[in-house]
């Protein structure tokens, strides 16, 4: 916690081992049951929420949204450091300094 | 769920009377400070894995094993009363530690598939099932759905105890008052009003939709939910659902809710809170149960 460092083009996200995550009509709902919250993601969100399965880099969730979407690079990162962002402050998804070494996960965010 | 019991259990579709049960429940002797308070004060205690319930004039309930349901009855206890908490908050524990995934909900199959009705206590969930039963449904279960999945993927609920709780002002709107029938223990002034058959080897229903029953001034109508709407209510509609996560059974009632969420209907039903509403609400159940 009490990391306030921006999220960069370079910067490593994952999602957090909470919350619970589960499919329903197209909408990936999530329960965090530390913060007893409730949420859901739709659309573009939901994709995101799918590639962050294995933790990327902001400029790699953008290449590969940018396959499938169409927008350019400078409005896709924005956007997404900002979705990005929200989902750090409702504590879904950790930010790496480096890239996370997958056999040594960090411990705690 | 086989269950043997020490104590009578009076309609309970899975009694069982040899020793190779799933679930044993045993009177015994059990401890704690007194509860205050007019009698049905309840007392509860949940930690990971272990409930305990103290009901003030009825017992005193344990189960710190899935296996293993202790009840001590006060020497006075209405026989009622002590049931009324074992089959309900008592039981509740027993699921959520096993993994079933329980919906407060009574239901009724229509053509053959379970509509199960959802609702706060006092919606009228018993009342809207008396109904439909009336109108020919087959009974299923009152008060709580226990769900389970079937091995083609789709979800059902067990059958409950063949009588749904009352109370006077419900039995005369089901043309049922009048009758001599047993007091539901509790303090609401129910009334057990037998429904349905025992059917010996009771087997799961497959569940073709949750319909919560909601206060609304405009015309009955069904507002169909999705996605996060969908799941959530479920998981508000979950059985004893404050005994869910503190038992430790939250992230497992929500993977239920989800997959339940992703194979039946959920809607609300919205309708003025007026038992002379009663049938049009089973009227517009039994239409949308028909479709498709």
């Amino acid at each position: 916690m009490g990391r306030t460092e921006r999220i960069e083009p370079t910067t490593v996200v994952s999602r957090n081992e909470e919350p619970v995550a589960v499919e329903v009509d197209r909408t990936v709902v999530m329960l965090s049951i530390a913060q007893g919250m409730y949420y859901g993601m739709e659309g573009v969100g939901r994709r995101i929420w799918a590639l962050l399965e294995t933790p990327r880099s902001v400029a790699s969730l953008c290449d590969r949204l940018m396959e499938e979407f169409e927008v350019d690079r400078a409005d896709c990162e924005a956007d997404v450091r900002e979705f990005l962002e929200q989902l750090r402050q409702s504590s879904l998804i950790r930010v790496h300094d480096v890239p996370p070494d997958s056999t040594d996960a960090p411990a705690g965010g | 769920m086989r269950t043997v019991s020490d104590l009578p259990l009076p309609d309970w579709p899975f009694a069982d009377s040899d020793g190779d049960a799933d679930l044993i429940i045993s009177r015994t002797s059990l401890d704690g400070p007194p509860v205050d308070g007019p009698r049905h004060t309840a007392r509860w205690q949940v930690q990971p894995g272990r409930l305990g319930l103290a009901v003030q004039g009825v017992g005193r309930y344990r189960v710190a094993d899935p296996g293993v349901l202790e009840v001590d009855p006060e020497p006075n206890a209405a026989a009622e009363d002590v049931l009324l908490y074992l089959t309900g908050a008592a039981m509740s524990a027993v699921l959520h530690l096993r993994g079933r995934y329980p919906l407060h909900a009574s239901a009724v199959a229509i053509d053959g598939r379970a509509v199960a009705i959802a609702g706060r206590s006092g919606a009228g969930k018993s009342t809207l099932v008396a109904t439909l039963v009336g109108r020919g449904a087959e009974f299923v279960t009152d008060d709580v759905c226990v769900t389970t999945e079937l091995s083609d993927g789709r979800h059902g609920i067990w059958p409950g105890p063949a009588r749904a709780k009352l109370d006077q002002r419900s039995l005369r709107a089901v043309e049922s008052a009048g009758r001599d029938l047993a007091p539901a223990g509790g303090n609401r002034g129910k009334y057990h009003l037998p429904l349905g058959v025992d059917r010996g080897r009771p087997a799961p229903i497959p569940l073709r939709g949750v319909y919560l029953l909601a206060d609304d001034e405009g015309p009955v109508r069904l507002e169909v939910l999705q996605g996060v709407e969908a799941v959530t209510t479920l998981m508000q509609e979950t059985y004893f659902a404050e005994y869910a996560g503190a038992l430790g059974a939250g992230e497992r009632c929500f993977r239920a809710a989800g997959a339940l969420a992703r194979t039946v209907q959920v809607a609300r039903l919205l309708r003025p809170r007026a038992i002379e509403r009663v049938p049009e609400l089973a009227e517009l159940i039994e239409r949308d149960a028909r479709r498709g």
